[in-house]
């Protein structure tokens, strides 16, 4: 049987709002860059710009400087303003410079862009103020500007050092904002395309770092959603590889246990199935025939086992009784049984032989039985009111018989093997219907090998049939029930546990111990009186001659004398028999010695009953005052053994049990030794076993 | 011992020996059909018993068969049963012993059987 992984569904939920690692860490990783490249950016332009103000200081005052310098070499010549003014006319030519002034030691103008006022004092234009700088200037050096303008001067040097004038440029100060200006723009280009390669670099490098990321959520999500079958495919040889592998195996380890949880809640499902079906074959478990209670009980094995038991009502108030043990446990032991009952309640009806039955039973059952399988059983037919038992065992545990008369427990063994243990013919071969007679207060017991092979719990002991004899013996005397819950109390101290290894099964038919009055088996002597009231007698001296009689006379007893010629000669045969052992055994031939023998028909008017139902209902009666009869425990003549075939004995006994239904012996009543034989027409004779050697009463 | 079997010895040939039996063969006459049989057992031939004329097969006269056939095997010799009654044929069988008697259906069959 293959066990199918029905993954459990996880229940719907309602999405949840998250956010997306990938995104966070690649946007707080972007924008920790933006921050950090604007910052860079802030301070670069701040260096920048204080560079490039400084560097056109420096190129101011350089000029400056030029200027000087040129002047310094013209201001001593006659008419210095025919070579400054060209000068300074050069320098004005270019756009930034707005200012370029020659001064004299005197303050007056040697060179200016307006030629009108060389010679005049020069005035510092207004609002001049001292530059900030980072530049060293030299001694007479100055930077001063206004919000338009940046003047730097520098003084005009002759050889020894000595001062003779002044040189004064000035530059526009909108050519320094736009100098600026254009760093600063340029400085934003770049910073724009360095946060864009920076941001997209960055994204693609998060989320290359990250994209483990959405497989381990995938693979979860399916986790989740009882999906155990597809691992996560994340071949990474970072910390989520790892975790990947992790989730991996924990899916693994996950799917192993759910597989076993639904094995092992299939198993207790089985196991509770059996169970209920054992539960729903077994009878109740005490039934009362008249004179005879049969009772059973079982005590289920954890793995529960096959053991059967029934107790069935039959026609002509005949009660069926079966207890079977099949080999397999578990549902398929428990199917084999529900099989078995359902074909021993088909075929009670139809088959009066529990051998024949048995057969039947192994013919159909057999198919369904898995090779090697098989099942133990007996079945019996019982007479509540004579208690006559008529069963069939194929290789089931010894049927325990407690007789009251001896208080010893007598074992019947079974001669046959299991059904279905070897399917070629053999049951049928080895099978035959045996008889037990339950006497008043006789107990039968039978168990399965739950009982019989319990163990100790020390020393593994086996429990054993001998224990359970005794068990039997010392509680037969207090009823069935009594003795099956001696029987559970005691292997259940024996094995240590309340819980079988293997299903403990009894069965007990008990007689009560008192014979109603006015029913078939009661007091011997009411039988002789009645007898000798309305019985067919024949007297005979113990003379084996006068057995010659014996079918004369029972041609004229009522009902017998209807029989068929088989049958006839074989109530004669059996009669014969009973008769010889008795004249040659008991009167040891002494003609004067007699016998007397009756028939006594059955009380009902003969048009009220088949002629083979009177016969049944009434007996045979043989009288003698010879030496009492014991009768030796019933043990089988075995003719396979030459020697048994030679010496020719036992035969005449075996002849009488085969043929009679049912012989009780009385020794030594006031009436002298008394025996009953009953028979019955539709019974075919027994051709193993039979009714047991009458026991004493 | 008085006895109601009559034996009447038939025509055999040089290996075998025919008896037919007439009556019942019970305790009092089986010591007396042993006794016919013996003169065969010791000549060392086959034995035929016609059973046509059986009435009664007691216990002891089972055994007497028994017997007979257990003592002809032992010096290899046969003792075959012939044209048994449905009444005898069933005393043997309610005992389980078919399979240790020859059963024939005439007594020439059982003839014919010993003379192959």
């Amino acid at each position: 049987m293959s066990v199918a992984v029905v993954a459990a569904k996880s229940p719907a939920r309602p999405a949840r709002r998250v956010l997306s690692l990938r995104l966070l860490v690649s946007g707080v990783a972007a924008g920790l860059m933006t921050c950090a490249l604007l910052g860079a950016a802030v301070i670069s332009e701040r260096n920048a710009r204080a560079t490039l103000v400084e560097e056109i200081q420096r190129r101011l005052l350089l000029e400056a400087r030029n200027l000087a310098l040129t002047s310094s070499g013209v201001m001593l010549a006659p008419f210095p303003e025919l070579t400054l003014q060209p000068i300074v006319a050069d320098l004005l030519e270019r756009r930034e410079i707005t200012l370029a002034v020659v001064l004299g030691l005197d303050g007056r103008v040697q060179a200016h862009p307006d030629a009108r006022r060389l010679g005049s004092l020069y005035e510092k234009p207004a609002g001049l103020a001292g530059e900030p700088t980072r530049l060293t200037l030299a001694e007479g050096e100055q930077l001063t500007g206004d919000r338009s303008t940046m003047v730097a001067s520098a003084p005009i040097l002759i050889t020894g050092g000595r001062r003779i004038g002044t040189a004064i440029v000035g530059l526009r100060r909108s050519y320094l904002d736009r100098a600026i200006e254009s760093a600063r723009l340029r400085q934003l280009m770049l910073l724009v395309a360095l946060l864009v390669i920076g941001v997209a670099l960055t994204l693609m490098i998060v989320g290359h770092l990250l994209r483990p990321i959405g497989a381990l959520r995938e693979g979860l999500d399916r986790i989740g959603r009882g999906d155990l079958d597809t691992p996560l495919a994340v071949r990474d040889h970072t910390e989520f590889g790892l975790l990947a592998e992790t989730v991996n195996r924990m899916a693994a380890r996950i799917k192993s246990a759910q597989r076993e949880a639904l094995e092992r809640d299939r198993l207790a499902r089985e196991v509770d199935l059996a169970r209920q079906i054992q539960q729903s074959i077994l009878p109740r478990s005490r039934v009362k025939f008249g004179q005879i209670v049969a009772c059973g009980a079982q005590r289920a094995a954890a793995e529960v086992g096959g053991d059967y038991f029934d107790i069935l009502p039959l026609r002509r108030n005949r009660v069926g009784l079966a207890i079977a043990d099949v080999s397999g446990k578990g549902l398929a032991g428990c199917l084999v049984m529900s099989m078995l009952s359902a074909l021993i309640r088909a075929l009670r009806g139809t088959y009066d032989s529990p051998a024949r039955l048995l057969v039947e039973l192994e013919r159909n059952l057999v198919p369904a039985l898995e090779r090697g399988s098989f099942v133990t059983i007996t079945y019996g037919v019982l007479d509540p009111v004579t208690g006559t038992l008529r069963f069939a065992s194929a290789g089931h545990t010894p049927a325990l018989v407690w007789r009251a008369s001896t208080r010893a427990v007598e074992r019947r063994r079974s001669r046959s093997v299991p059904v279905g243990a070897i399917r070629n013919g053999a049951l049928e071969r080895m099978l035959h219907d045996e008889e037990v007679v339950l006497e008043p207060g006789d107990v039968l017991v039978q168990v399965t090998d739950g009982f019989s092979e319990a163990h100790h719990h020390r020393t593994e002991e086996q429990f054993g049939f001998d224990r359970i004899s005794e068990v039997i013996a010392e509680h037969a005397q207090q009823g069935a029930e009594q003795v099956i819950a001696a029987l559970q109390a005691a292997v259940t101290e024996w094995s240590g546990t309340d819980t079988p290894m293997d299903d403990e099964t009894v069965l007990v038919v008990a007689r009560d111990a008192t014979p109603a009055a006015g029913t078939e088996g009661s007091d011997i002597l009411d039988r002789l009186t009645q007898a000798r009231r309305q019985g067919s007698r024949l007297a005979l001296r113990a003379d084996l001659a006068q057995l010659s009689r014996l079918g004369v006379w029972l041609r004229d007893c009522p009902d017998i004398g209807e029989l068929d010629v088989l049958r006839a000669a074989e109530v004669e045969s059996a009669i014969y028999e009973m008769c010889s052992n008795v004249i040659e055994h008991g009167l040891g031939e002494r003609e004067e010695e007699e016998l007397e023998l009756w028939w006594v028909p059955s009380g009902e008017a003969p048009e009220t009953l088949p002629m083979t139902d009177r016969i049944r209902a009434g007996y045979f009666l043989l009288r003698d005052r010879g030496t009492e009869f014991h009768p030796r425990e019933d043990r089988p003549v075995d003719f396979t053994d030459r020697e048994v075939r030679l010496r020719g004995r036992g035969l005449g006994l075996l002849m009488i049990r085969r043929i009679m239904s049912q012989v009780r012996y009385h020794p030594a009543t006031p009436e002298g030794n008394l025996t009953l034989m009953q028979y019955d027409p539709e019974k075919r004779p027994n051709r193993t076993g039979g009714s047991p050697w009458p026991t004493t009463s | 011992m008085a006895h109601d079997l009559v034996i009447e010895r038939a025509q055999g040939d040089s290996t075998c020996d025919v008896l037919r039996l007439t009556g019942r063969i019970d305790a009092r006459s089986a010591s007396h059909l042993i006794e016919e049989c013996r003169q065969t057992l010791v000549a060392g031939r086959h034995l035929v018993l016609n059973l046509a004329g059986v009435t009664f097969l007691s216990s002891s006269g089972i055994g007497t068969l028994l017997v007979l056939s257990e003592r002809f095997d032992e010096i290899g010799k046969t003792v075959s049963f012939a044209s048994a009654s449905d009444l005898v044929r069933s005393s043997i069988e309610l005992l389980s012993l078919e399979t240790f008697l020859r059963f024939h259906d005439s007594e020439d069959e059982a003839r014919r059987k010993l003379a192959a």
